[in-house]
């Protein structure tokens, strides 16, 4: 008796049952979801109410079961059970995956992009070329450099200062010219505005959502647009192409279009830009325009933001 | 003799969790084979339902064996009639759950044509559906069972949601109509199987009550 005692007050769940059930302490009530006294001198499984669990407890052993959407690790031993709600530790555990995911990501592109630098450099060219190429390769490994820096994940973008958008175009140009000549591509500027934020965030933005419209479109013109509107800075991709069915859509994780079919890609860009623009305060959004699709970002404007020039 | 008769009930109960718990996990499976392409999955709830087929039968039998041997009246006759005619709407049930992976089986390896999350949010709605049933005939519990009730109204707004939705795809981009339509049957799946989770939970209430459940005013607070 003092033992059951004990349990009611154990944060793990205990069962005991012979022919029936005999005893449920609180934690095990929790976790299964049931109300004790309905269930005590009925059969095993109209308390636990999960065919697998049940088995579980008749033939003995370990195990790691969904119950109920709770994540419960079973130790079942003759006419006793222990039950451990592990769903917290579950959770985090999918958090730091899709960290990882991300990171990987956040890493891949810069990298791809440095090694087809380096590449070029191995072919052979003019000294000044040289010179341009490995002031990219210095930039981006800043840019790598700073990226490890701000790790861990989800923290604020630092190193905010207020900078024209325009300032990012040469380092975005020379980083995806490989891939603009290889799709014929080429960028129009429309970004004559200021802005206070990470420059590093928003060359992130600008490098995925480039990337995408290099990717995916069918015209070769990509315009690249800020505008002001209702105290928001807004910085927007447009292409020309067929019109996507969804857009919300695409900005979750592993979520892609019908038009990325055929297109090498993890699904994580847009994704990434959406979590980038939530932490300065803002939004990520698609949309279609009159010649294709349109996808960007916002930002909330303080009072000596977004002056044109 | 009335304990053997009481361990009996008991035992039909407990069959009859173990079809639900069954048909839960269907449910759970037919859901991911659909959203995430998986065609072993599709194929694996297919062969399932033959598990609850056969539940069924034992079930069934068990309870008209028990009438006959037993003669048993009021509130056990009550539940035993409620209980054969649950076991049927359960069976529907694992079909509708098979007819979703068949589907999947079809759409599976084809772009998507819309993102497929509400299918998982219908199938989650479903799984608390379940749960809730056994809840209610486990425990006697009249509140999960006029729960169930509530969230099939749930399933029947997102039913229209999805089909209104399938529809404009179809008048967008004739393209689309074969996918869309397929789509549809799945919608209608999902909520058919909502309504026989409905009048199972009606099933509980009336044998609690003794009252007939037919109408939305019927469920009480």
């Amino acid at each position: 008796m003092d033992l059951r005692l004990a349990w009611d007050y154990a944060a793990q769940g205990v069962i005991l049952f012979d022919k029936a059930v005999t005893y449920i302490n609180p934690a095990a009530a929790q976790m299964l979801e049931v109300e004790v006294e309905r269930v005590l001198g009925k059969p095993l499984l109209l308390a636990l109410r999960h065919h697998h669990l049940e088995q579980l407890c008749i033939q003995g052993g370990e195990a790691t079961l969904r119950v109920r959407n709770k994540t419960l690790r079973v130790q079942a031993l003759p006419e006793v059970v222990l039950l451990w709600d592990e769903t917290e530790a579950e959770k985090q555990k999918e958090a730091l995956e899709e960290s990882s995911r991300m990171l990987a990501h956040e890493f891949r592109t810069p990298v791809t992009g440095m090694l087809s630098l380096i590449e070029a450099l191995q072919h052979g060219l003019s000294e000044t070329e040289q010179l341009e190429v490995l002031d990219m390769l210095h930039q981006e490994a800043q840019r790598l450099a700073r990226l490890v820096e701000d790790l861990p994940l989800h923290r604020t973008p630092q190193r905010e200062r207020t900078f024209p958008i325009c300032e990012l175009q040469p380092r975005l140009e020379r980083f995806l010219a490989p891939l603009q000549s290889e799709r014929s591509a080429y960028f129009v500027w429309n970004t004559k505005h200021l802005i206070h934020a990470n420059p590093d965030a928003v060359y992130q933005v600008l490098l995925n959502l480039l990337e995408n419209a290099l990717r995916y479109a069918t015209g070769p013109e990509i315009i690249i647009d800020s505008d002001v509107r209702e105290n928001h800075l807004y910085l927007e991709v447009r292409d020309r192409g067929a019109f996507l069915d969804s857009y919300e859509s695409l900005f979750e994780k592993g979520q892609r279009g019908l038009h990325a079919a055929h297109v090498q890609g993890s699904g994580l860009g847009l994704a990434l830009v959406k979590r980038m623009a939530e932490a300065w305060g803002g939004t990520a959004y698609g949309r279609a325009w009159e010649q294709g699709n349109a996808f960007g970002v916002s930002f909330p404007l303080r009072s000596d933001d977004a002056r044109q020039f | 003799m009335r304990d053997n008769f009481e361990r009996e009930l008991a035992n039909l109960t407990q069959e009859t969790i173990r079809m639900i718990s069954t048909l839960r996990e269907m449910v759970e499976q037919a859901t991911k084979a659909l959203v995430e392409q998986d065609l072993v999955l599709a194929q694996e709830v297919i062969r399932r339902d033959k598990e609850v087929d056969a539940l069924e039968l034992e079930i069934e039998q068990g309870i008209t064996t028990l009438i006959a041997r037993q003669a048993p009246v009021a509130s056990d006759m009550r539940f035993l009639v409620s209980l054969l005619k649950m076991l049927t709407d359960l069976e529907r049930a694992g079909d509708y759950a098979a007819h979703i992976a068949k589907d999947a089986i079809i759409l599976a390896g084809e772009p998507l044509i819309r993102n497929h999350s509400s299918f998982a949010d219908l199938g989650r709605r479903l799984q608390s559906m379940l749960d809730l049933c056994a809840k209610a005939l486990a425990e006697q519990n009249l509140v999960a069972a006029r729960e169930v009730i509530r969230q099939d109204d749930e399933i029947d707004g997102a039913y229209e949601s999805i089909t209104r939705e399938l529809l404009t795809y179809m008048l967008e981009d004739p393209r689309t109509i074969s996918k869309a339509l397929t789509l549809m049957h799945v919608t209608r799946f999902y909520e058919r199987l909502g309504d026989h989770l409905e009048n199972v939970a009606e099933r509980i209430m009336y044998w609690l009550t003794g009252k007939m459940v037919k109408h939305p005013q019927d469920v009480g607070p």
